[in-house]
């Protein structure tokens, strides 16, 4: 949902919030796989998302994330016109590549109108072919994706980040069966479900010689549709994906947390949890606490520095029922700020991140952190 | 100096004409260079005939994961948004239709100006959205656009293709990457370079800049006058405190000391008013200045950051400088009288002896400035014009003319001003003089004077031949330019073909559907062919390749029930008896003949009869042409030049029949009547054309016209309060010169009210002078204009204005120069005014 | 007949002349003396409506000069008193005919030629008539100057030190002219002087010390 706003906002109109009532989300829609995993003409909007790390020879040595965006047209259906597809949306790609070794993120983002023979975007499964992204399942468990990296000077054909992974876990739905609430009103909400965790290879190409070609990846994916957008006061939102490591892969364990920041209200939040078996549970009472301070230099926007999740252990999680579980939240490294070019654009922060036990002070897993909402003049889409 | 600055009027003009091809493409380049995101390079792609196809756009958008941004644009004028039933309503205007792809733009179509919010209801797809940008519509919110998805259009390609690489890749590699793109567009692409665009943006911008930089530099130049004679002014008012100082016994050293401080003082804080004014005026003059450009051509226009630092302090430095030294100078020559003199006529006595030997060489002076500048000027018309790199016409030395008239001015001043004075002396003979004392002292006075206020006359000359020179100019331009569309748009409607037929470049209609038309709607047309050439002419042998021009291949130069849309001119070569219906039948009759217009006439210096040979026509590829200089008409729609040759002859030439522009005798039926017939007995035809009101058309130019013209004459009449005022101070500066004189003259018995009359016939006196040499000097600079400048820059012949015009401008010149009369008067009174001074004197 | 009463002029706070009282007899001829600062030229201002007193009462032929205003102390001046100053005030771009014939043309009355021809030629200027003044010599200029004063046939005559300017030979010979015309004309005739020399001329003496008037 958050990102709907920030798609009108990259694109630098307001205009592109719908003004036609797509179809909303409803409770009662069971999702249906793979279909689901395919695009839905009939919502607002949709995105599919792909966060992760890479690693050669045991050393996380990057992060990437690589999202697809999809807007419907505001003003309702429209028919198909010569090269134009019935219904054609606005698509936005967005990729992003952290190097942990120079502390620099680079990337990138690229928009255009569904064009015949320039772009296709199934609808009956998980099928995407724009300029620059292609993913796809050849199988109910495995993913296919390959994108195109930013890299400065730049070339083209751009570099290139090729992507076989395999699903460790089932299918998560968040919220009630997939509907996933987003804020106080009955349908500010969206169909929303996750693979949690998948591992698999990469293949680099086009980068410098010191990256290695090869090596191995692990991923999380996200996909989320629906029609409604949110109240006019929020300020922004704290996006959590949360890969724990286990003692061995099969006991590790995932948390998605989000919160929507309200200038009015109480923050809006949700979590919850996969365990190691893949069961999910709505897990509520979670506290976020943000912990100093980062200044972007680029923007001068003031981020935490770190996050504090207070998660109450459910009867399903490892641990004792009742007691709290405090996991802190760190970048890899401060300068994952997407920095804006676009003057209509919110500048924001989406980068790795490692996660720690509070009170042991270990390590305990990664998570992708997205934080919007901060930088001045940045407040996304409003 | 004053007259550089009609020269840079003209250059104006010129360029504005000169970038008239570049306007559309800046109104849509805005979306992405406003975005922010496309701060790096850019290249801009137009196909070599017709459009570039979607597949070259596709190909462009394989490249956006590398960090290029495509846009691609078609724009039409169009009627076609209205519904078929709402259509017949006159009201509906014309739109801009713009195609646009690759911009978010695309989702949301159709989208619409807010000037088309009140015609919401009749357009044939319901408009989702109005956008009220004006970086959109180039700053022009009143012009009706809407706004589509090129991929909604009937439009096939594109017109142009953008595409702008990320700002954080480097250059070097921004270029590589348009260098790959370019390569994937084949042959058929042209690149139109953004840096020669910019190019084009700058040199119109630079005209401008010329014309307020030489305001600059005039005010510059009066204000240091100004100042002259303000510090001039300020010392003959110390004279008697001087006088009272070296009496009572101060050292010159201490006079000097104790006046300079006193100057440096005023200097300082002149300087501050001065700043503060000189920023809002310059404000206010770019202001105005710029609105005009940014309606005109480039919504941009100096929207750039100018440091004000080295304005100001140059401004200020030099001021000060001129103030200071003219102080010195006065303060010198003051100190330097012996303390007894300085208040006695003595003084002034010394001052006369020293003028006498000025005088008489003066006058051979004077004398040989006369001559000089009406030398220069009776040669003016025969000195061609010097030809500048891209082809353009600069009439250097008809500019060098125009300095003559300001050397004229100064030189005839003194003369004028002794003509005047005998002239009005005729009024007050001895028998009289009683009955008009202030005139008869102030004539007598002036015809014995060995100096005459001859820089105030020669100022108030200048300013007012620039004035009256200009505005005289503009009116003959107007006459001529009103009665030339008059002449070319007598046909109720002007039909422009919206649809490119296969592999051509320009819309066409074919000529089947041209008889089609004029047979159903029953109406006469003037059914042109447009092409683009050069030509070669036995006059300019300077060029192998010849000279680029524009083709006409006109059907009918003599509608049989209208009048003709072409006027011959008389033109050497042609017998002077024939007339020029005459011209123009033979002109039809024959396939070896050519019109010529009288802009490349003159460049090529053509007369009727010469044989010119016309090549590389476009559509027809290597075929030349050679015919004979029928005659030369009128025309200034362009300053390239046309070579108008029978329809017949260029359809056998090159296959092509039809009409690239169409004007539709309708027989008083009006352009949207005309319209909606056709699109009902005609609709496929109908939708093929973009039907106008020739008035509408009219109306646009003679609007362009009026606005360029408008920034000349805001410039002129900045020029002209500039030089009012150091006239002004020149008057007062002189009055207070003469203040022993009018002690003289108020101890016989002369009241405050008398000695009021006697400056005023004093400062009447200057005035009349200034007023009739400058009315001299700006009848000849309006002919130096019309005929030399205006006629070798452009190659236009313009009517010289007429009697209205002439009576319009001496109406001008005499309120100004009584303006100035009263404002003289006021200051000089002031300078006089009882006060101290006249106390100390008395003593 | 001029009566002054009383007349003082203060320039701001520094007190140039008065009290004055004084009684010209019509025809009279006085020398005023006094040394710089003395206020005579205060005085002779006073007396030639040049300037308004202070306070006080000045009566010219009977008429009260205190209520008037500017074009009506200026009609006085031109019409009444003629005035012969140091250095000469004329205009230098005039003729020497044209500066005698501008009190006639400042007062509106016509037919002034003959009488300023008669007077050029009276004073021996006949032959410098058509010269500008500002080219004549400074004798020269004065008997300009005195034909311009009696150009009206002024019954007030005021020089102010009229010989300061010239050599004695040529002081003389201005002065003779000036006497002799007032005796014509039957003026009253105030000369302010420094010169011993010309006020010996004088039977009747006016004398001012630091503004008051001596010995009458």
């Amino acid at each position: 949902m958050n990102r709907t706003r920030q798609l009108a906002a990259a694109v630098g109109l307001q205009l592109l919030q719908p003004t036609y009532n797509w179809e909303p989300a409803r409770p009662d829609r069971a999702l249906e796989f793979p279909r689901d995993h395919g695009a839905h003409r009939k919502a607002a909007y949709e995105w599919w998302y792909w966060t992760g790390f890479l690693s050669e020879k045991e050393k996380e040595f990057a992060g990437f994330q690589a999202t697809i965006f999809r807007i419907s047209p505001p003003a309702g259906p429209r028919p198909a016109h010569g090269r134009r597809p019935e219904n054609a949306s606005w698509i936005m790609v967005h990729a992003g590549f952290s190097d942990f070794t120079t502390g620099k993120m680079q990337h990138r983002s690229w928009s255009f109108q569904e064009r015949i023979g320039v772009s296709k975007l199934d609808e009956s499964q998980l099928m995407i072919d724009v300029p620059g992204l292609k993913a796809s399942m050849p199988s109910a468990d495995s993913f296919s994706l390959e994108f195109a990296l930013p890299a400065n000077p730049g070339s083209h054909p751009p570099p290139k980040l090729a992507l076989k992974l395999t699903t460790q876990k089932p299918v998560v739905l968040h919220g009630e069966n997939g509907f996933s609430q987003k804020g106080p009103c009955a349908t500010c909400a969206s169909h929303y479900s996750s693979f949690t965790r998948l591992a698999g290879n990469f293949q680099l190409a086009g980068m410098p010689s010191i990256y290695p070609a090869t090596g191995t990846a692990t991923s999380w994916f996200d996909h989320e549709f629906g029609s409604q957008t949110l109240d006019g006061d929020q300020t922004g939102w704290d996006w959590f994906s949360i890969q724990l490591d286990g003692p061995s892969e099969e006991f590790s364990e995932e948390f998605m947390i989000f919160q929507v920041r309200s200038s009015s209200q109480k923050p809006w939040r949700h979590a919850t949890h996969v365990d190691a078996r893949g069961r999910a549970t709505s897990i509520t009472g979670v506290e976020l606490k943000p912990e100093g301070e980062w200044v972007s230099p680029a923007s001068h926007g003031r981020y935490p520095q770190s996050w504090v999740l207070s998660i109450p252990v459910a009867s399903s999680t490892s641990g004792s029922p009742g007691q709290i579980r405090e996991l802190r939240v760190a970048p890899r490294f401060h300068a994952q700020e997407a920095l804006s070019s676009h003057p209509a654009m919110p500048t924001y922060w989406e980068g790795a991140c490692q996660v720690f036990d509070v009170q042991t002070g270990k390590r305990v897993g990664r998570a992708y952190l997205e934080m919007t909402g901060y930088a001045p003049g940045s407040r996304p889409g409003i | 100096m004053l007259l550089a600055m009609g020269s840079a009027n003209l250059r104006v003009l010129d360029s504005l004409k000169e970038a008239d091809g570049s306007s559309k493409r800046s109104l849509w380049n805005s979306p992405t260079s406003q975005s922010g995101e496309t701060g790096g390079t850019r290249r801009i792609w137009r196909a070599r005939r017709g459009q570039l196809t979607t597949a070259a756009f596709d190909h462009c958008l394989t490249f956006m994961p590398s960090g290029v941004r495509c846009l691609g644009l078609t724009v039409r004028q169009t009627r076609d948004v209205w519904r078929e039933d709402a259509k017949k309503r006159n009201a509906l205007p014309t739109v801009t239709l713009v195609a646009v792809a690759g911009s978010p733009f695309e989702v949301i179509s159709p989208m619409i100006s807010p000037a088309l919010v009140p015609f919401k209801s009749y357009f044939r797809h319901a408009p989702v959205a109005t956008f009220n940008d004006p970086d959109l519509t180039g700053g022009r919110s009143q012009d009706h656009h809407v706004l589509i998805d090129h991929d909604s259009s009937s439009f096939g390609g594109h017109d142009s293709i953008e595409a702008s690489v990320d700002r954080e890749i480097s250059f070097d590699a921004a270029e590589k990457i348009l260098d790959q793109i370019e390569d994937g567009f084949g042959d058929e692409a042209l690149r139109v370079d953004p840096d020669a665009e910019f190019e084009a943006r700058k040199n119109l911008t630079a005209s401008y800049r010329l014309n307020l930089s030489i305001l600059g530099l005039m005010s510059v130049l009066v204000s240091g006058l100004l100042l002259r004679n303000t510090a001039a002014l300020q010392m003959m008012l110390r004279r008697p405190v001087v006088a009272v100082l070296r009496q009572t016994g101060a050292s010159r050293r201490t006079i000097m000391g104790l006046v300079l401080s006193e100057q440096i003082l005023i200097a300082v804080a002149g300087c501050a008013a001065g700043i503060v004014g000189g920023l809002l005026l310059e404000q206010a003059i770019s202001h105005q200045v710029m609105k005009t450009v940014r309606v005109l051509y480039t919504p941009d226009a100096g929207n750039g950051q100018r440091s004000l630092l080295i304005p100001i302090v140059g401004a200020t430095g030099a001021g000060l400088v001129v103030y200071l030294a003219s102080s010195f100078a006065m303060l010198r020559s003051l100190v330097a009288v012996q303390p007894r003199d300085l208040a006695a006529r003595e003084f002034e006595g010394r001052e006369r002896q020293a003028d006498a030997g000025r005088v008489a060489k003066g006058w051979r002076m004077r004398l040989a400035g006369i001559a000089l500048s009406v030398a220069i000027l009776l040669i003016a018309p025969t000195v061609p014009p010097v030809t500048s790199q891209g082809n353009l016409q600069v009439p250097l030395f008809g500019y060098f003319a125009a300095m003559a008239i300001v050397i004229l001015a100064f030189s005839a001043a003194s003369g004028a001003s002794y003509i005047t004075t005998r002239l009005l002396r005729i009024f007050v003979p001895e028998a009289r003089a009683h009955r008009f004392p202030a005139l008869a002292i102030s004539t007598r006075r002036n015809l014995h004077a060995r100096r005459r206020p001859e820089a105030a006359v020669a100022t108030l000359a200048t300013g007012l031949a620039l004035v009256t020179g200009i505005s005289l100019m503009v009116a003959g331009f107007r006459n001529s330019f009103t009665a030339w569309l008059a002449q070319s748009f007598t046909a109720e409607v002007v039909a422009l073909p919206l649809i490119t037929q296969d592999g051509e470049f320009r819309p066409r209609l074919d000529g089947d559907s041209h008889n089609l038309l004029r047979k159903t709607m029953q109406v006469d047309t003037d059914c042109v062919l447009l092409d683009e050439g050069t030509v070669r002419a036995p006059g300019n042998q300077s060029s192998l390749k010849g000279v680029p021009v524009r083709v006409a291949a006109i059907d009918d130069a003599l509608p049989p029930d209208y009048p003709t849309p072409l006027e011959t001119i008389p033109w050497p070569g042609t017998r002077t008896s024939v007339p020029n219906n005459e011209i123009l039948r033979e002109f039809m009759n024959s396939e070896d003949l050519f019109l010529a217009s009288e802009a490349l006439a003159r460049k090529l210096k053509l007369k009727t009869g010469d044989q010119v040979q016309l090549g590389g026509i476009k559509s027809a590829g290597t075929h030349n042409f050679t015919g004979r200089i029928a005659g030369v008409v009128r025309d200034y729609s362009s300053e390239l030049g046309y070579l108008f040759l029978s329809k017949k002859s260029y359809e056998t030439r090159t296959g092509l029949n039809g009409c690239h522009s169409l004007r539709v005798y309708t027989a008083g039926v009006n352009a949207p009547a005309f319209a909606s017939a056709v699109s009902n007995r005609l609709p496929e035809i109908a939708s093929r054309l973009n039907i106008q009101s020739s008035d509408d058309l009219k109306k646009m130019a003679t609007g362009t016209f009026e606005q360029t013209f408008k920034v000349t004459g805001l410039l002129t009449i900045l020029a002209a309060i500039l030089g009012g005022v150091a006239l002004i101070v020149q008057i007062a500066q002189s009055s207070a010169g003469r203040r022993l004189e009018w002690l003289a003259l108020r101890r016989l018995g002369s009241s405050w009210t008398r000695l009021t009359q006697l400056l005023a016939a004093d400062v009447l006196i200057s005035v009349l002078a200034g007023l009739a040499l400058g009315l001299v000097c700006g009848g000849i600079m309006a002919w130096l204009l019309v005929v030399v400048i205006n006629r070798q820059a452009f190659g236009w012949s313009i009517a010289m204005p007429g009697i209205s015009d002439l009576a319009t401008a001496v109406l001008f010149a005499v309120a100004y120069a009584a303006a100035l009369w009263l404002a003289g008067v006021i200051m000089s009174w002031w300078t006089m005014r009882p006060g101290k001074a006249w106390e100390v004197l008395r003593e | 007949m001029i009566v002054a009463k009383d007349l003082i002029k203060t320039y701001g706070r520094t007190h140039a002349l008065g009290p004055v009282s004084l009684e010209l007899t019509p025809g009279a001829h006085y020398a005023l003396t006094g040394r710089s600062g003395s206020g005579k030229s205060t005085l002779l201002a006073l007396l030639g409506c040049l300037d308004t007193p202070s306070s006080g009462i000045l009566e010219i032929n009977g008429v009260a000069t205190a209520g008037l205003d500017d074009s009506a102390l200026s009609a006085v001046r031109l019409r009444s008193t003629g005035f012969v100053h140091q250095f000469f005030d004329l205009v230098s771009d005039l003729t020497a005919l044209e500066n005698v014939l501008v009190p006639f043309w400042l007062a509106g009355v016509a037919g002034g030629e003959v009488r300023a021809r008669e007077l050029l030629g009276r004073l021996g200027l006949s032959e410098r008539a058509h010269h500008l003044t500002g080219d004549l010599s400074g004798g020269e200029q004065q008997r300009v100057a005195v034909a311009r004063a009696v150009a009206l046939r002024p019954s007030l005559i005021l020089a102010d030190e009229p010989t300061g300017s010239l050599d004695s030979r040529t002081g003389n010979l201005v002065m003779d002219l000036i006497t002799e015309t007032a005796q014509e004309l039957g003026a009253t005739l105030i000369v302010a002087t420094h010169s011993p020399d010309v006020a010996a001329r004088f039977a009747k003496k006016l004398t001012l010390l630091d503004g008051r008037m001596v010995t009458t």
